[in-house]
């Protein structure tokens, strides 16, 4: 039976954060006496990630996603527990570990900014020292897939936000670690851009077997590119398994808001909970397999004054609070 | 064939001209920074020149021994600044997040930030400084330069670099624990070093005390210029400080290595 | 108008926020002083007086000198910022004169440390060190006048150095040698009785006396009566001259945009 590439055995992680007190006296008494408040920012996570799969974290702002993250990249101390990736404790031997990692944060890039891609790569090879073959290598195949000669000579500065993210995608890469950890790496691109990065990672995924692990706040990333999905609000794991049973319990999720011409009420439907909004409009929620959106538009339409409706996708932070009322994870 | 990526300074002269390369992207910038520097120091000698061309001598140092205790500190610091830029400006790679990513390098962490930027301007304006202040004092003063003295000089000129280096690291220190840490570091480094133009003996008890055992400054040009010149001054303090620079300089940057391997500790625990 | 005062306002309270900051600023202040006294109190040594000129006097040049040149910190890279991260374009969208407000919010700022840094640091100055007072009454209010002026000039010429963000990549060494002539010129550094008389023939032409050292000799009661209308005069001449220069480089500069970013 072979070893999981990763493991995370309850691990916990205790921030202590200054309470700040408003007001003059209150301040100077902070000052000398700082009262310190534990913040459980990760709550006794287990989990397991064997070679070769792409997992996505999700779950709402601020529900431990990136501490788990910084805990496994080896920039953070577990306040509790172990964690052991590819044989390595992250935050114990780290110069050697993170040789084998690559990580892409969204929203900050690794690259020089003044100086063209190309030179931030050179730099690149030479931290990691990567063989000559293997980076030539690496090089021809990112530039080709991710088509990057029209820029890879110009500054970062001048790029465009999808060159950029490419670019860092790349550097990330260079180095063909066996791990890779994405941080919204399509936060803020355009439809085609996201489509062309998608298709990259699950190409590298398949060819080279590099184990991925994706936060995103896009469903779609997640859908597209992901085998296994772990959710996570409030510092606690919520659901731990593969993308298709995840779709087959929550996905089919709808939401209609209707806005009617008056103020009206609305007899019980069955399998549809029903929320009022303001401004005459009524949301209306209800699982796809139990009652169609097309016999519903219908029987609102012919029952009621319908002024307009709209129908929605789940959102995440939505679904993520539904599964966390549901109580637990599969 | 051995890696070059191996020897530390050979990858250090790769960041370096990296950096170079980023900064000279901008050609007339690098004359104007390189200028502006230089002017910057150079209008405080000038001041200083004539000062004492009004009054002679103070404390009995007169205006060319004067010039030379100011090159000592500006050599020093021309040298300085060339390999530890990234410790100046370290409260920015932390407020950035950048320091997060060297964390992810499998490079040793305070060898990145030191290699992360050299201000080759202000090595260049301090350092040029220096060297002219150097050039024009040294054969006017009562030195007798020879093998010994050539080589107490160097060692003292590399004492002082670490001696300033060490406080440099532990005002980056101070940013894994305080905000705008920049502050405290303009505030006791920039101003203490106005007192070190002068000889220390001319000064209240309690700044004396300061310039040698809180901020050593007296140990980076005050007491490396008695050993050369041997002012009546001297008198004051025990002889074997006029020994000692090297010595301080190390052991100040020891410990200070230590407390930046805790403050490491202490920010991988609780993150930013 | 109310727009600017509230920017004056929302300034002030900016700079609330940041206690350590000036705490650490009126100590940065005091040492300044101090050390600047020490140095010519060394060089007085047994002296009492010096070309008529006593220490006493040199200590008030400083305390007022210095006090001043911390109170008087702008930021010259207000127009570079907007122009590096694109919110200039937004600016010259907003109905309000761009230069005006860039004027309040300097204002807001040297305000506030007139209040939390020179005054404090005068005050300690009087209580540590022998500052003298002022002449009379009358020429307090009359240098607190000059003080006004002074800041005039000192913001005019900084306007000047801010628009060269439309030429310049980087204003900072612009910045870094005007602080310095500044400086110096105005006797912060070397109170200009001690300057060499050539080199005061060519400082009488600048406009940099004005800005500290006139204030101080107004105090002193070095200038009283009619020679203060004279020298007010002369500061608000240079406020004048500089600001008109500000004013055709920002013409220039409006139409030379290169916005970078994004």
């Amino acid at each position: 039976m072979n070893k999981p590439l990763i493991s995370v055995s309850n691990v916990t992680k205790i921030y202590k954060i200054n309470q700040r007190v408003n007001g003059l006296p209150g301040q100077i008494a902070n000052l000398l006496f700082p009262k310190y408040v534990d913040i459980k920012a990760v709550d006794q996570i287990s989990f397991d990630i064997n070679e070769g799969e792409v997992v996505g974290f999700i779950g709402p702002n601020g529900a431990g996603k990136s501490t788990t993250i910084k805990m496994l990249s080896g920039i953070l101390f577990p306040s509790s527990g172990e964690i052991h990736v590819a044989g390595y404790v992250p935050y114990k031997q780290r110069q050697k570990y993170v040789s084998h990692i690559g990580v892409v944060f969204g929203q900050k890039s690794q690259l020089s900014w003044d100086l063209p891609v190309i030179d931030s790569f050179e730099l690149l090879k030479h931290i990691y020292k990567i063989p000559n073959d293997l980076y030539k290598d690496n090089l021809t195949l990112f530039s080709n897939l991710l088509d990057m000669e029209s820029f890879i000579n110009q500054p970062v500065r001048q790029l465009s936000l999808g060159q950029r993210m490419r670019s860092d995608i790349a550097a990330a890469l260079l180095h063909s670690p066996k791990l890779v950890f994405f941080d919204e790496p399509t936060i803020g691109l355009d439809v085609v851009a996201k489509e062309r990065i998608r298709e990259f990672i699950h190409h590298i995924n398949k060819e080279q077997g590099v184990t991925m692990i994706f936060t995103s706040h896009d469903m779609q990333d997640i859908e597209k590119i992901c085998h296994q999905l772990i959710i996570i609000d409030h510092g606690q794991k919520i659901f731990d398994g593969d993308i298709s049973g995840f779709k087959n319990q929550f996905g089919a999720q709808r939401k209609l808001i209707v806005e009617f011409e008056q103020e009206c009420e609305i007899s019980d439907i069955k399998g549809v909970t029903i929320e009022n909004m303001e401004n005459h409009k009524k949301e209306f929620c209800f699982h796809g397999e139990d009652v169609q959106m097309k016999s519903l538009i219908s029987s609102l339409i012919n029952s009621y004054e319908v002024k307009d409706l709209t129908i929605c996708e789940p959102e995440i932070e939505t679904l993520v609070r539904q599964i966390y009322e549901r109580g637990g994870h599969i | 064939m051995k890696d070059p990526s191996d020897n530390p300074l050979w990858m250090y002269f790769f960041y370096s001209h990296n950096t170079m390369k980023s900064w000279f992207q901008y050609r007339v910038d690098a004359i104007l920074r390189s200028l502006a520097v230089f002017l910057r120091e150079a209008t405080g000698i000038i001041v200083i020149y004539i000062t004492l061309t009004k009054f002679d001598d103070i404390g009995g140092w007169n205006i060319d021994e004067l010039l030379f205790l100011f090159s000592l500190i500006f050599i020093t610091y021309g040298i300085l600044i060339i390999f530890f830029t990234g410790l100046r400006d370290f409260e920015n790679i932390i407020y950035d997040g950048s320091f997060d990513r060297l964390i992810l390098r499998p490079r040793g962490l305070l060898f990145q930030v030191i290699a992360s930027n050299s201000d080759w301007f202000a090595a260049i304006g301090h350092g040029g400084l220096g060297i002219v202040l150097f050039i024009y004092s040294a054969g006017r003063v009562n030195i007798h330069w020879n093998t010994i003295t050539i080589l107490y000089y160097l060692a003292a000129v590399l004492g002082g670099v670490l001696i300033q280096g060490a406080m440099f690291l532990v005002f980056a220190i101070l940013s894994f624990f305080i905000v705008k840490a920049s502050k405290a570091q303009e505030l006791i480094y920039w101003n203490m070093r106005k007192f070190s133009g002068y000889p220390i003996s001319i000064f209240p008890k309690f700044v004396q005390y300061m310039m040698m055992y809180v901020v050593p400054f007296a140990f980076v040009n005050y007491f490396p210029a008695q050993y050369l010149l041997r002012k009546d001054d001297m008198h004051q303090y025990p002889e074997i400080y006029l020994y000692i620079t090297p010595l301080i300089g190390i052991a100040m940057y020891f410990i200070a290595y230590l407390f930046w391997r805790y403050s490491i500790k202490f920010y991988k625990s609780t993150g930013t | 108008m109310s727009t600017y005062l509230l920017c004056i306002k929302t300034v002030f309270r900016k700079n609330v926020v940041f206690r350590v900051d000036y705490i650490l600023g009126i100590i940065s202040t005091c040492l300044q002083i101090f050390i600047s006294c020490a140095i010519w109190k060394a060089l007085y040594g047994k002296h009492v007086e010096i070309n008529g000129i006593s220490l006493a006097m040199v200590t008030t040049n400083f305390v007022i000198g210095l006090g001043l040149t911390n109170a008087f910190r702008v930021d010259d890279s207000v127009i570079q910022r907007k122009l590096r991260d694109g919110s200039f374009a937004n600016e010259l969208l907003k109905p309000i004169n761009i230069r005006a407000y860039i004027l309040a919010e300097n204002l807001g700022d040297i305000l506030f440390r007139i209040l939390t840094n020179f005054l404090p640091s005068f005050i300690i100055a009087v209580i540590f060190i022998g500052v003298l007072p002022p002449v009379d009454a009358m020429a307090v209010c009359y240098s607190m006048i000059s003080v006004v002026l002074g800041f005039g000039v000192f913001w005019a010429l900084s306007s000047i150095i801010q628009m060269t963000a439309f030429w310049v990549m980087n204003v900072w060494s612009l910045s870094t040698i005007k602080n310095v002539f500044v400086n110096v010129l105005a006797g912060a550094l070397l109170p200009l009785w001690f300057m060499p008389s050539s080199i005061m023939k060519i400082i009488k032409f600048t406009p940099f006396d004005s800005i500290y050292f006139t204030p101080v000799q107004i105090y002193l009661g070095e200038l009283s009566g009619g020679d203060v209308w004279v020298y007010y005069g002369r500061q608000a001449l240079w406020i004048v001259l500089l600001y008109s220069v500000s004013t055709v480089l920002w013409v220039f500069g409006r139409r030379r945009i290169v916005i970078q970013g994004g």
